[in-house]
């Protein structure tokens, strides 16, 4: 008994290790690898950010480009190696840029950083506070400009936060240069941010430029677009300088922020930066495998089935459901308590049916399987012994689904085509095994066992050709650790199956 | 068999279990499992290894003409019973009585089967030739097939059977017979004493053998369907001998938990058939009655509690009647 106990003891440690891996393994690909649970087709957006300058004489040159927060944008950046201009990543202050050294050269230049950005959940971050508000943005000489500007814009003093900021940014922006010039000698958007920045500094309110990109713009070339972030309530908030609106677009991607700058040419003059954004749509497959490119640089891509040759992956995805079918196999017998015939038969008849459709399946598999048991009815007759009889068996199924197939080629049936796909060895050990019991126990025993055998074969068919689980399976096939548990802890299941309970019915006294 | 869609009625699982009703994982994994271990199951699986445990135990069983390992041997089958009026093929690694022929009566030529149809040699060769292949064998491995003399069945159970030899069933659980059943043929059952092909369980009390319960196809009845004999009627013979025979197995083989199936021959008594490691739960509805609460009694019991075989059987004849 004690023994027994110990056995289950262990039993019960593997399983809950075995559990414990399959979470880890589960959470670290959907957190870390931004594996996705979702199978539906996404997208990706394939970037250009193009830097233009005039090279100084005899000056080495240096660009950066600042990259997208990999935690907060909800973007990674994937860059697209190949062309002899490599950039490289380098970290600043806890932000990414994309750096660029080059030789000197003359003649006005443009190099591209080519790059790809693969959508993944971003993480909310509690931010910084900044230090702060600079005396440097308060000169004196300018203080009552400010405070008239605020005076006129909230007389009283009540305005919110959100609705200052705005009436703020559509009185500047309807300014006159005069009128502006105290906080700003830039004209347009830049002045805009420049003179808000200054007299938020007033309210004690730090504030600074955003720079970004739109994503979903159509447009070859784009330049960034500046916003406006001001600090308030414990957080930042973004403004559309030209119209005050608050909050960021849809589909816009923050590449500065901080007080980084966006791009940086040394050893040049006359910079500037373009970009041009397309979307790619792409299978959720693609894009994991994409992600685990991106991982890949970190040493872990390759641990996952992404990092196999095609044939290879083609291969495995077939085999992806295969546990979860086992784990049906299991249920029904020992727990549902249906008797089929021969152990895994429905299983690999079920994963022929995947190539075939059911009903074409189920037909061709009938077909295939009264017409062998009809020969081997006559095979009896001929006195053979079983290893010869079972092996004419398979010979006469061979050329019975050569004729199924030449027969739907010819009628133009694709669907039968595919009836190469059954387990020869298993479809002839069928027909004997049916043909003996048969013999012994009558047709309708057999007949029992063998629409118990196709119902089996129909409901895993059912959840091999689930498009969904086979991408579960396949992505996070540590899934298969936890179905390998479950098995195991049917393997001391002591209870009653399902069909005991009508069997055994007349033993409970009424 | 009748082919009923209306579903049976389905009982719950707290009330099977209240009924102390043994269910197969349970049986598996807790008294197979637990109480057989898989070195010792040529004792029961090999028919002829058992023939040779119960010659040495002195345990009676039905006579041994011969066996037939290889094919060539086939064709001399005749030979091998032509001084014999009557005998039974069965496959030496066979169960559930699957593979198995009985010839009441032969000439050399024509074999008749109890029911009086003929089989030719030709039919007997390939059956011989299916056993050998290793199609009534457990794993499919080679097998061969065993000879032996057919049971004279006593006229006692004439009534109550439909051609074929009735057997009794006792399931023996560390030497102890626990319950017993007697498996009567029917025309369904095409003579066989099958309990899943048709035949009838009547399940027997343990103390005197006298007919507690009968069910076919897990149904109660009262009747034989095919002689109309009332089951209460029915009376087993030498009840103390096969309770003997059967604790007597148990000291054969070192199996837990086994089945034991006794048929009763008219000069020599009770015979034991053949062991079973897996046997079947239809017993307890041949019972009207659940084994669980009698192997946990047994169970419960000190390893030397009872020493001797007539310990064991005075133990179980009181407490499982």
């Amino acid at each position: 008994m004690s023994e027994h106990n110990r056995h289950r003891r262990l039993l019960y440690w593997l399983v809950g290790i075995l559990f414990l891996l399959a979470a880890a393994i589960f959470f670290v690909k959907l957190r870390y690898f931004d594996f996705s649970l979702d199978n539906r087709a996404g997208f990706f957006y394939r970037a250009d950010a193009s830097v233009s300058f005039d090279p100084e004489p005899g000056k080495e040159i240096r660009i950066s480009i600042s990259l997208p927060n990999r935690r907060t944008s909800g973007y990674s950046v994937d860059p697209i190696s190949g062309g002899e201009k490599q950039f490289r990543t380098e970290l600043q202050n806890g932000l990414r840029r994309a750096v660029l050294e080059l030789p000197p050269r003359s003649g006005r230049q443009t190099v591209s950083y080519r790059f790809r950005l693969i959508p993944r959940a971003p993480v909310a971050e509690a931010p910084a506070a900044p230090p702060p508000v600079d005396s440097k943005l308060l000169p004196n000489e300018v203080a009552a400009a400010r405070k008239a500007m605020l005076a006129a814009i909230d007389p009283e003093n009540k305005l919110a936060p959100a609705a200052l900021v705005t009436a703020l940014l559509r009185a500047l922006g309807t300014a006159s240069a005069v009128e502006r010039q105290p906080f700003t000698r830039q004209s347009g958007v830049a002045g805009t941010v420049e003179a808000a920045i200054a007299i938020l500094a007033e309210r004690g309110w730090p504030a600074r430029p955003l720079r970004g990109i739109f994503l979903n713009e159509s447009k070859i070339q784009q330049q960034p677009t500046l916003f406006l972030d001001v600090w308030y309530d414990n957080d930042w908030h973004v403004f559309q300088p030209n119209t005050g609106k608050p909050g960021l677009p849809e589909h816009f991607l923050v590449l500065q922020r901080k007080d980084s700058s966006l791009f940086e040419v040394s050893g040049a003059k006359n910079s500037s930066i373009r970009f041009s954004v397309t979307r790619v749509p792409a299978g959720a497959e693609r894009l994991n495998r994409l992600r685990a490119d991106i991982i890949g640089e970190h040493d872990l891509g390759g641990f996952t089935l992404f990092s196999l040759p095609a044939s290879q992956q083609n291969l495995f995805k077939r085999l992806a459901l295969l546990p979860l079918a086992i784990l049906l196999i299991v249920v029904t017998r020992n727990v549902v308590g249906i008797q089929t015939m021969g152990t895994f038969m429905p299983v690999l008849i079920a994963m022929a049916f995947l190539e075939m459709k059911l009903l074409p399946g189920l037909i061709s598999f009938l077909l295939i399987l009264t017409i062998g048991l009809a020969i081997r009815a006559w095979l009896t007759r001929l006195n053979l012994l079983m290893v010869p009889r079972i092996s004419a068996v398979v010979v006469v199924v061979i050329l019975l689904m050569q004729a199924i197939s030449i027969g739907a080629n010819l009628l133009e049936l694709p669907d039968f085509m595919g009836v190469a796909f059954f387990p020869l060895i298993i479809i002839a050990w069928t027909i004997e095994r049916a043909s003996t019991t048969w013999e012994e126990d009558g047709a309708v025993t057999t007949l029992k066992q063998l629409a118990a055998s196709l119902a089996t074969a129909t409901v895993s068919y059912l959840v091999l050709a689930s498009g969904y689980l086979q991408y579960l399976l396949y992505t996070f096939s540590e899934l298969n650790l936890i179905i390998l548990g479950v098995i195991l802890l049917l393997g001391t299941y002591t209870g009653y199956r399902f069909t005991e309970l009508m069997r055994f019915q007349p033993l409970v006294k009424q | 068999m009748k082919f009923s869609l209306k579903l049976p009625p389905i009982v719950s699982p707290r009330r099977l279990r209240e009924a102390g009703v043994l269910g197969m994982n349970q049986r598996n994994h807790a008294y197979i499992m637990r109480y057989n271990r898989r070195a010792d199951y040529p004792d029961v699986d090999d028919k002829l290894r058992t023939k040779e445990l119960a010659i040495r135990y002195n345990v009676s069983t039905a006579g041994l003409i011969g066996s037939i390992a290889y094919q060539y041997q086939v064709k001399g089958f005749r030979q091998l019973v032509e001084n014999v009026p009557d005998f039974v093929i069965k496959p030496g690694h066979g169960s559930g009585g699957r593979g198995i022929l009985v010839f009441t009566r032969h000439d050399g030529v024509n074999f008749y089967k109890p029911n009086g149809t003929v089989c030719d040699y030709g039919l007997i060769y390939e059956h011989i030739s299916n056993i050998l292949s290793g199609l009534y064998s457990l794993g499919g491995q080679v097998d061969y097939a065993l000879f032996e003399r057919c049971i004279d069945f006593s006229d006692v159970y004439s009534r109550f059977s439909y051609q074929g030899v009735p057997d009794v069933r006792l399931i023996v659980f560390r030497g102890y017979p626990v319950m017993a059943m007697i498996r009567l043929a029917t025309k369904e059952s095409d003579g066989r004493a099958n309990l899943h092909q048709g035949a009838v369980g009547v399940g027997l009390s343990i103390r005197d053998g006298h007919p507690l319960f009968a069910a076919q196809h897990n149904r109660a009845i009262t009747h034989h369907p095919d002689t109309g004999a009332a089951f209460s009627e029915l009376h087993v013979p030498h009840w103390e001998e096969h309770l003997n025979l059967a604790a007597r197995c148990a000291e054969m083989t070192p199996l837990g938990y086994f089945g034991a199936d006794i048929a009763t021959d008219r000069q020599r008594g009770p015979l034991l058939l053949e062991l079973n490691a897996r046997p079947g739960l239809a017993i307890q509805i041949a019972n009207g009655h659940g084994l669980l609460a009698r192997l946990r009694l047994v169970e419960s019991l000190p390893a030397g509690a009872h020493p001797t075989c007539a310990e064991k059987i005075a133990f179980a004849r009181e407490n499982f009647a």
